[in-house]
């Protein structure tokens, strides 16, 4: 399709500085790195959650200390010398690892209120950043927080860096939440002393050194396993007066038998005596002070933790939802698609379809042209012997410099004319052409378009019909070689063959193309003619022609075979003035789209620039869920995508009765194709909010279609 | 495009044709192809046929500007800073974040 010059050419346009780029790039890196960022915030927030008493086997123990294998669940490392505690008798030390969990730790909490007793959670700083009020109110009802890591990992199988990170990390969002810096760790994966072994050395000692104290239990109720809550009570249980600290869980899975054996236990060992205490008062008086208040660096840390978690969040919250739409979309179109161009296509192959009486009214075709002397003669001549009765060419010669005009003189075409026009563009070629036509039903046809015989008799007979304004006729790529040559291909088969008959159905196609169109005289004087403010003249004089209430239909008979760009540069420019002209064109129209005249505009606006503004996501998404998330239903859902968009493309083609060869290059498309002209139309929204001018630019020519294709 | 345009007119019959004749004292002829039955009145001037008419410009005053065009910049001027505003405060804030977070872990 033809390409013009919108601007004489002393009055280009200056191009952006080039000192500019470099901040802009800038720029984008940086938005790009926040949305990273964000995303792997994310990603490493889910807790890898094992049970923490999963059993590692034996291995060995010779460089645990002594005292520490042998001794008391409250390990204190920061000294010189190691030093164990216990529980002192009659004194119950509950402890709950891996939450705070919204859904069960209340009713814990709920339980030991009832009973009067305390205890102490070990909480993800993972969760705690989402469930700050939660943690709070543990500290508010008397217990205690210590510290189980932020993401639930085997401790000792990272290096130091991120040891460090997951504790402190932790103990400052804790100090947020709570205002408190506990000292009390307990390590995931931990159970008694005796289950210590060598590995485990260098993490104690660390945590030590951190001024930390490590906590694991004497009693392990297994209430992961969900075995019962006797069986829980009856493991939770200590033999005679003898304190414990007791391990259970608040979160994790399923936690109603814990809060079941709860509700008896605290009860039983409360008549035996019992007194259930934090963590921090079985040391009363004999060990460190384990609950400090939170330094002010501490308690900001854990506010940015928070705050970027949120952030973080809302982010991928809203990502998800944009990519909902986006799915929604899709997955409309390609319901759209199938259903309603399918049905358009048997209708208009029935027999005993028409129009109306034959149309062999006299036509005017208009050919705009801009150095087009590569393309132009092939195209005119097609023209020119047309198979329908009374045809004039009139060739709008814009001012070219490459003798655009000679060539058409040359054929020496009895029923050809050339104007030649000062330069100004392709919207003012056309209104000249159409100033200077005999007839009343004028076709416009670009310079590098090739039509087949009967192309324009097809091409007006959906005149017959008086209400009938405007016809799109059938255009295809020529020059379909390598790859770009068949990805347009498919894109245009596709384009014309599925989306023009759904919005045919729907009423309100959205372009005649200018490579091949036809219209009523009178459509176009009430459309107002051709209008230069936008770079689509073909959109904008469509949805014009709708607004002044004609019909436009689509002609798949009569086609057109066009020069498609050969080179990404090419394709590229070509792309970005559609886009951008179509954007124009839709804003400069956005009453008809939001007043629905005509009805279906509305859904030209989401499928021809929301969904393809959104669907980068599905791409990113996918990669994200399959690579950060371990999701594999995110490499399913993409594979549905290309499945559906294959058997949207087999439809396309059957309908148009192409050879199906040339979709071996589609799972390539999707790949590669159809991330560029992502990136085209975001560069053409970016370039439409900032205001930025769009200049018309022209294309490279190679004349290689010369005869329409068998 | 450059809020101008240009189209092409039919000039009004000249004084002297493009021959360079006199046309006022000759009675006119009609010009051109007549079908069917016309009743006309008294042939006023010789126009000469479409295709051969003198075409000038006419400017048609102020067009439109281009849909998006923001002729003064100001736009433009305005999203650059705020972009570049929002860059820089985000690259600090991710930069102070991080380096809070593992500063701490690392260094620690």
């Amino acid at each position: 399709m033809s390409v013009y010059p919108g601007t004489r050419p002393t009055e280009q346009a200056p191009a952006a500085p080039r000192r500019r780029l470099l901040p802009r790039a800038l720029v984008v890196f940086v938005l790009l790195a926040a949305l990273v960022n964000m995303l792997m915030v994310e990603a490493s927030i889910p807790s890898l959650y094992i049970p923490d008493s999963a059993p590692r086997g034996v291995r060995p123990y010779d460089a645990v200390p002594a005292v520490v294998h042998v001794g008391g669940p409250i390990i204190d490392l920061t000294g010189p010398e190691p030093a164990t505690y216990r529980a002192p008798p009659k004194t119950i030390a509950l402890t709950f690892d891996d939450g705070p969990d919204p859904a069960w730790t209340p009713q814990i909490l709920d339980v030991l209120r009832h009973h009067q007793a305390h205890a102490t959670f070990f909480v993800l700083g993972s969760r705690v950043v989402r469930n700050t009020d939660l943690t709070r109110r543990i500290t508010d009802e008397g217990h205690e927080i210590g510290v189980h890591t932020f993401t639930h990992p085997r401790l000792t199988a990272l290096p130091a860096w991120r040891q460090g990170f997951e504790l402190s990390t932790t103990r400052s969002v804790v100090a947020y939440a709570t205002g408190r810096a506990s000292t009390l760790y307990r390590p995931p994966y931990s159970s008694t002393n005796d289950a210590l072994d060598n590995t485990d050395v260098a993490a104690l000692r660390d945590t030590g050194l951190d001024g930390l104290l490590t906590v694991l239990s004497d009693l392990d109720s297994e209430d992961w396993r969900r075995p019962g809550a006797d069986t829980i009570i009856r493991r939770a249980t200590p033999r005679g007066d003898a304190g414990a600290v007791v391990l259970m869980h608040d979160a994790g899975g399923d936690r109603s038998q814990t809060i079941a054996a709860l509700d008896r236990l605290i009860p039983q060992l409360q008549q035996r005596g019992y007194r259930f205490v934090t963590v921090s008062e079985t040391l009363r008086g004999r060990g460190p002070v384990t609950d400090p208040p939170a330094t002010t660096a501490q308690t900001l840390r854990g506010g940015a933790a928070v705050a970027m978690v949120g952030i973080a969040d809302v982010t991928l919250r809203l990502l998800w939802l944009l990519l909902l739409i986006a799915g929604v979309l899709f997955a409309a179109r390609t319901l759209m698609v199938l259903i309603l161009a399918v049905q358009h296509a048997h209708r208009r192959r029935t027999p005993s379809w028409s129009w109306g009486p034959p149309v062999t009214d006299p036509v005017s075709i208009i050919v705009p042209a801009f150095n087009e002397a590569t393309t132009i003669a092939p195209a005119v001549r097609s023209l020119a012997l047309s198979a329908h009765p009374g045809v004039e060419v009139i060739v709008i010669d814009d001012a070219s410099t490459d003798g655009t005009a000679q060539v058409v003189e040359d054929q020496k075409l009895g029923n050809v004319r050339v104007i030649s026009v000062p330069s100004g563009g392709k919207a003012s070629a056309l209104n000249t052409g159409t100033g200077f036509a005999h007839h009343d039903l004028i076709v416009m046809v670009d310079a590098d378009t090739v039509v087949e015989p009967d192309a324009i008799h097809r091409l007006v007979q959906p005149f017959a019909d008086p209400r009938v304004g405007a016809v799109s006729g059938n255009v295809k790529v020529g020059n379909r070689h390598g790859l770009l040559g068949r990805w347009q291909h498919i894109e245009y088969v596709i384009g014309f063959n599925l989306d023009r008959r759904l919005y045919d159905t729907l009423g309100c196609i959205p372009t005649v193309p200018g490579a091949l169109g036809a219209f009523r005289r009178t459509a176009l004087h009430d459309a107002g003619g051709l209008h230069t403010d936008t770079l689509a003249e073909d959109t904008d004089l469509t949805i014009a022609v709708h607004r002044a209430g004609w019909r436009v239909v689509f002609e798949d008979a009569a086609r057109a075979w066009t020069e498609a760009p050969t080179g990404l540069r090419q394709l590229w420019r070509q792309r970005y003035r559609w886009s951008f002209g179509t954007m124009q064109a839709l804003w400069k129209h956005r009453r008809a789209v939001l007043t629905g005249k005509p009805p279906g505009l509305p859904f030209v606006v989401f499928f021809t620039v929301l969904l393809p503004l959104l669907a980068p996501l599905i791409d990113i998404m996918t990669v994200y869920g399959a690579v950060f998330l371990d999701r594999p239903e995110a490499v399913w859902g993409w594979l549905a995508m290309m499945a559906a968009q294959t058997v949207t493309a087999v439809v396309a083609f059957r309908l148009d009765h192409e050879p199906a060869t040339p979709l071996w290059t589609l799972p390539l498309q999707q790949v590669f194709y159809r991330q560029l002209m992502y990136l085209v139309l975001i560069h053409s929204a970016l370039t439409a909010f900032s205001g930025q001018r769009l200049h018309w630019q022209k294309l490279r020519r190679t004349g290689e279609v010369a005869v329409p294709m068998k | 495009m450059e809020p101008y345009g240009t189209c092409a007119y039919t000039r009004p019959p000249p004084s002297v044709d493009g021959m360079g004749r006199r046309s006022g004292r000759r009675t006119p002829r009609a010009v051109g192809r007549v079908a069917g039955r016309v009743h006309t009145g008294r042939v006023a001037a010789r126009v000469p046929p479409l295709e051969n008419a003198r075409t000038d410009i006419a400017p048609l005053g102020e067009l439109p500007p281009p849909v998006f065009a923001d002729p003064g910049g100001t736009r433009h001027r305005r999203l650059r800073r705020l972009s570049y505003t929002v860059a820089i405060t985000l690259f600090v804030l991710l930069l102070a974040f991080w380096f809070s977070q593992l500063g701490d872990g690392i260094l620690g």
